[in-house]
C-alpha cells in the first residue's frame, strides 16, 4: 500500500472547508495547516494508481487551488510488480484506458 | 506506543510535505527518527517527465527504488513534485518493458529475439548499405527531448561527421522550433535569459497559449504562491481560447477565437505606444526595428507606431471575437507595461502556429518595447514540455540546421569549426541542412529515406496528421530501427527494436528550460538485457565503420572506445561536448564538469565558462553585467545590459514589423467549428474517480472532446455522447465533454489517446511555419456530429 505527502494549496477562505472534506476520505490524514492555504495531507492507497484518482480528485475539489507531491514510498507496490501480481496500468500516453461505463 | 514501520513511513510522508511549507508537523513529530528508516539511502536526480527540470532523490531499499521525494530548498522546484512522481516505480518495473533486441526482416512478420552482437550488425548493415546505395541522404536519425545530450550529441556526431547526413531531427520540432526562431530572431540567442526564479520577483504574469497548470504544474504553483501572497499587487492575465485551470488565478481571462493572437499581441503594442507607457531609454540602448523582406530593412520607432495603426483594439477586439473588449486590450497592455516586472509564458498554443515564430517575435516585442527583461521579475519565458528538448536538442545539435554550440550548419566558419574540433576533415559534414520533421517523413513516405533511427519518441502518434507518415513507416523498403523502453505506435512499424535504459538507469545530463544542466547517475540496473543509448551508438558506429571500410566514421568515436558505459563513456562524451564544443559559445559550459554537477545538487545554469563560476550556479540571468561573466566580457560601454547572442552581430535586439496571420486552415460552411488539442503528460488526471469518493467521479481515461455548452445544445449532444470529430483528412469518434473551457465555435481534443478512433492527431493538419518548421497542430477546422448516446469503450494497450 503506497504512501504520499502532499502539500494541499487551499483557498484561504475555504480551508476549513477542504479540511473536513479530505478527512472523509479513506486513508487520508491531515497533519496540518497554515493560514496560507496550505495542508499537510498524508495519503495511504491500496495501489499507486488509486491514490493517483485519489489525488486527481481532491484537486477537483471546490477550494482547492492545487495539490503537490512531496514524498511518495511504495514499497509493496514494488513487490507485488515484481512478484507479478499486479501489472501496473499508467496513463503515459502510452497506454491509459480501460473499460468504464460513461 | 512503538511506531510500526508503516507509521514511521507516513510519518516521513508528513515531515517531508511540511517541511517544504514550513509547518509543524504535529502528529509526524517523531519523523527525525523515522526519516533514516524508510529507505536505506536518497539518491539525487531530475525528474524527466516535463521541462521543469524538478529536483527529485529516488529511494532505495535493498538495491531497488522504492520511494521519491521532493528536496526543500531546491532551486527549481522547491521541493515541490507533481503527480508525475507517482509514476516512476510503475514503469521502472513494469513488466511490458523491452528487455531483449527484437528483429523481423519484413514488417509483416512478428519479432523474434536476438543478441545485441546481430542487432548492431543488422542496424549497421542496413544502414551502410542505404549509404552506399542511395547515398547519405537516405539516412536519417529521429530523437527526443527525452535524450539525454550525451545522447543527442553521440548520435548527431555519428550521423553528420560519420555517415555525412544532417538527416538528424528530434520531436522539439514539434513543440518548440517556433520558439528558437522567435529567441534567435528576436534577441539573437537562443533561449530564455531569464530563469524561474524571476516569478518570485514579478508583479504581472502574462500567459499565453499555455495551460501551464496541467503541462507544467510545479512552475505554475510558484506562480500561484506569487499571486496568493501578493494578491493585489501581481496581477494576472491569461490569454487563451480555451478557459482551462491555468484561468483559476487569472484577474482577466482573454478568449480570443484561434488564430487572432498576432493581432491581439500588436493591439496591445498599440496601447502601449499611445499612452506612451513604452521605455524609450531601453529601446533606444538596445534596439533596432526590422521590416521583414528580401531584404530585411531597418526601419524606425514611427515606421513601428505607424505599422501597428491597423491594430487599434477597438478593431482587434472585433476580430479577436471570444469576450475580448478594446477595453480588456487595453488594460492588459497597461498591466503589461507599468508593473515592476512582467513574465510572459507560453508553450505550444504560440509555437505550434502556421506562424509560430512570427508570434514569439510579437511577444518579445511587447518585453522589448516596455523595458521587461534584465531586471528582477522580468522576462518573455517560453516553457518546454521535454527534459532535455534544451539542453540536448537545442543545444546539442539535434535539429538538421544547427550543429552543437548553437551553430547553424550553413555557416562555413562554424561548421569548419566543429569538422576540426572533431578531428574530422573539413567537408566532412554537408553544408545543406537536412530533412526538417515533416520534411523526413514526407522523404520516407517518398521512399527517399531508406533507413531510419527513431529513438525514444512515438512519430507513429505525435506527427499530425500522422496517418499519412504512418503509410510511409510502414514501407517494407524502409529499413526502420526504435530505441525504447516500451512497445508503442512506433514500435509496431519498426524492423528493429533496442530496448534502452531508462532514468536512473543510466547517466547523462538534462538541460531544463530555464538554461540549468543537471546530472544523474546511474543507481539501479535496467531489465534485461536494456542498454543505455550511448553504448549502443558507439559499437553500431564501430560497426558501420568496418562495414562502410571509412576510418572517419571510427574516428568519432574512438574518443570513447572501451570507456564503462554506466559513467565513464557518457561523462568522456559530455567532456568532449563541453570542453570543446560550447568553449566560447553563448552555452558555454566549460565549468560544469562531471565533478561540478555532482556537488551541485541543483545543477549550474549556462554561460558556465569556468569552474569557479559553475560551482556559483552558473548564470541565473544572461546578458546582465555582474551577473553573466560574458556580458562582462563582451561589454563595450558601460551600459548594464550586453546582448552578445551569436545571431545578431550588432549586439542589438530587434523588433519585428510582424503582421496578422490567421490560421492555415479556417472553418467555412463545410467545417465550421475550430479543432484545437492538447497535450497532456498527467494525463491521469482526468481519469475517473474511485467509488471511495464518488462525489469526485467526473471525468474519464480517455480522450474525449470538449464542447461548449451552447454549440452542443444547438447540435443535441449530450454529456457523453459518442461525438465524430471530421476533418478534411479523416475522421476520429470521441466521447463528448459538454464543458464552458472552449469558446462557441471551437472542439478541443488531448492527444494522448492511442486508441485508432481517438487518436486525434489522425486528423490534426501538418501545415508547418516556413521559419520554423513547426507544425501547426493546434487549428484546423472540423465539423461534429452525434453519433449516438454513451457508449462502452474498450481498453487498448500496445503489445508486442
Amino acid at each position: 500500500m503506497p504512501v504520499a505527502g502532499f502539500v494541499v494549496n487551499a483557498r484561504r477562505e475555504d480551508l476549513k472547508a477542504v479540511v473536513d472534506k479530505l478527512q472523509e476520505i479513506k486513508g487520508a490524514e491531515v497533519h496540518g495547516t497554515d493560514d496560507k492555504g496550505h495542508i499537510v495531507l498524508v495519503l495511504e492507497g491500496d495501489s499507486g494508481e488509486e491514490m493517483e484518482k485519489v489525488a486527481a480528485g481532491i484537486t477537483r475539489m471546490d477550494g482547492v487551488i492545487s495539490l503537490h507531491l512531496a514524498y511518495f514510498h511504495a514499497e509493496d507496490e514494488v513487490e507485488k510488480i515484481e512478484r507479478g501480481e499486479i501489472k501496473p496500468r499508467f496513463s503515459f500516453g502510452r497506454q491509459h484506458e480501460k473499460s468504464c461505463v460513461l | 506506543m512503538a511506531m510500526t514501520r508503516r507509521d514511521f513511513i507516513k510519518a516521513s510522508a508528513a515531515a517531508s510535505a511540511a517541511l517544504l511549507v514550513g509547518i509543524n508537523p504535529g502528529k509526524a513529530k517523531t519523523a527525525q527518527a523515522a526519516t533514516t528508516q524508510d529507505v536505506d539511502k536518497w539518491v539525487r536526480g531530475v525528474c524527466r517527465f516535463c521541462g521543469v527540470g524538478c529536483r527529485v532523490e529516488l529511494g532505495l531499499k535493498d538495491g531497488r527504488p522504492v520511494a521519491l521525494r521532493g528536496v526543500s530548498g531546491s532551486k527549481t522546484n522547491l521541493g515541490f513534485l507533481c503527480m508525475k512522481g507517482m509514476l516512476f516505480h510503475r514503469i521502472m518495473y513494469h513488466p511490458d518493458r523491452l528487455k531483449k533486441p527484437l528483429y523481423r526482416e519484413r514488417k509483416d512478420q512478428p519479432f523474434k529475439e536476438i543478441s545485441w552482437e546481430e542487432a548492431l550488425d543488422i542496424a549497421a548493415a542496413k544502414f551502410a548499405q542505404a549509404v552506399k546505395e542511395h547515398g547519405p541522404e537516405s539516412v536519417a536519425y529521429y530523437g527526443s527531448g527525452q535524450c539525454l545530450t550525451e545522447e543527442t550529441y553521440i548520435f548527431q556526431k555519428v550521423m553528420r561527421a560519420g555517415l555525412r547526413s544532417n538527416n538528424v531531427e528530434g520531436n522539439p520540432r514539434l513543440c518548440m522550433a517556433s520558439a528558437v526562431g522567435g529567441y534567435l530572431t528576436s534577441f539573437g540567442a537562443d533561449e530564455p535569459i531569464g530563469a524561474y526564479e524571476d516569478i518570485e520577483k514579478a508583479y504581472c504574469f502574462f500567459i499565453i497559449g499555455s495551460n501551464m497548470a496541467e503541462a507544467h504544474p510545479v512552475i505554475f504553483r510558484r506562480l500561484m504562491r506569487r499571486k496568493l501572497d501578493k494578491p493585489q499587487e501581481v496581477k494576472v492575465i491569461n490569454a487563451d481560447p480555451r478557459v482551462s485551470p491555468t484561468s483559476r488565478i487569472a484577474d482577466m481571462h482573454l478568449q480570443f477565437t484561434p488564430g487572432t493572437d498576432l493581432a491581439l499581441l500588436n493591439s496591445m503594442a498599440y496601447v502601449i505606444i499611445e499612452e506612451k507607457l513604452y521605455d524609450e531609454e531601453f529601446i533606444k540602448n538596445y534596439c533596432k526595428f526590422k521590416k521583414p523582406g528580401k531584404p530585411v530593412t531597418d526601419v524606425g520607432f514611427e515606421d513601428y507606431k505607424a505599422y501597428l495603426a491597423d491594430y487599434t483594439p477597438e478593431r482587434t477586439a472585433s476580430l479577436c471575437g471570444g469576450n475580448i473588449t478594446a477595453e480588456n486590450i487595453r488594460q492588459a497592455a497597461r498591466m503589461f507595461a507599468t508593473s515592476r516586472g512582467t513574465m510572459s509564458f507560453w508553450c505550444m498554443g504560440i509555437n505550434q502556429r502556421i506562424r509560430g515564430v512570427w508570434a514569439n517575435n510579437l511577444i518579445h516585442n511587447l518585453h522589448m518595447l516596455t523595458g521587461q527583461l534584465c531586471k528582477p521579475g522580468a522576462d518573455s519565458f517560453s516553457l518546454t514540455g521535454q527534459p532535455n528538448a534544451c539542453g540536448g536538442v537545442r543545444e546539442g545539435g539535434g535539429l538538421c540546421h544547427i550543429l552543437p554550440g548553437h551553430r547553424p550548419v550553413k555557416i562555413d566558419k562554424l561548421r569548419h569549426q566543429v569538422e576540426d574540433l572533431w578531428g574530422v576533415p573539413r567537408g566532412r559534414i554537408p553544408k545543406k541542412p537536412g530533412y526538417h520533421t515533416v520534411a523526413m517523413f514526407s522523404a520516407v513516405n517518398e521512399g527517399k529515406i531508406k533507413a531510419i533511427w527513431i529513438n525514444c519518441t512515438s512519430p507513429a502518434q505525435s506527427l499530425p496528421n500522422c496517418d499519412k507518415y504512418r503509410k510511409g513507416m510502414a514501407r517494407e523498403d524502409v529499413f526502420m530501427v526504435v530505441t525504447e523502453i516500451f512497445p508503442t505506435k512506433t514500435t509496431e512499424l519498426a524492423n528493429l527494436v533496442l530496448p534502452t535504459a531508462f532514468h536512473f538507469e543510466k547517466t547523462g545530463v538534462y538541460g531544463c528550460t530555464e538554461r540549468r544542466s543537471q546530472l544523474t547517475v546511474k543507481t539501479v540496473d535496467a531489465p534485461g538485457e536494456a542498454k543505455p543509448e550511448v553504448w549502443i551508438v558507439r559499437e553500431w558506429a564501430l560497426k558501420l565503420a568496418e562495414k562502410l571500410n571509412d576510418p572517419v566514421i571510427k574516428k568519432c568515436v574512438e574518443p570513447f572506445v572501451g570507456l564503462d558505459e554506466d559513467f565513464d563513456l557518457p561523462k568522456a562524451i559530455w567532456d568532449e561536448y563541453t570542453q570543446k564544443i560550447t568553449a566560447g559559445r553563448d552555452n558555454d559550459l566549460r565549468g560544469a564538469t562531471y565533478e561540478v554537477l555532482m556537488q551541485m545538487a541543483d545543477g549550474v545554469q549556462w554561460p558556465a565558462p569556468t569552474k569557479e563560476h559553475a560551482l556559483k550556479g552558473g548564470t541565473y540571468k544572461k546578458f546582465v553585467r555582474g551577473i553573466d561573466p560574458l556580458a562582462d566580457k563582451h561589454a563595450k560601454d558601460d551600459k548594464p545590459y550586453v546582448f552578445y547572442g551569436p545571431a545578431h552581430k550588432d549586439a542589438k535586439l530587434y523588433f519585428w514589423l510582424r503582421p496578422y496571420k490567421g490560421a492555415a486552415e479556417e472553418p467555412d460552411s463545410e467545417y465550421p467549428f475550430f479543432l484545437s488539442t492538447g497535450r497532456i503528460i498527467d494525463h491521469w488526471h482526468t481519469t475517473s474517480m474511485t467509488g471511495r469518493i464518488p462525489e469526485l467521479m467526473r471525468a474519464n481515461p480517455y480522450a474525449y472532446v470538449e464542447i461548449n455548452p451552447k454549440d452542443a445544445a444547438r447540435l443535441g449532444i449530450k454529456p457523453g455522447d459518442m461525438v465524430e470529430v471530421t476533418t478534411r483528412r479523416g475522421k476520429c469518434v470521441l466521447p463528448a465533454k459538454i464543458y464552458v473551457g472552449p469558446m462557441e465555435g471551437m472542439v478541443f481534443v488531448y492527444w494522448h489517446d492511442m486508441h485508432e478512433d481517438r487518436m486525434i492527431n489522425r486528423v490534426t493538419k501538418d501545415a508547418f511555419d516556413p521559419g520554423s518548421k513547426e507544425p501547426e497542430f493546434k487549428i484546423c477546422a472540423c465539423r461534429i456530429s452525434r453519433v449516438s448516446g454513451p457508449k462502452q469503450l474498450r481498453p487498448f494497450i500496445v503489445q508486442m
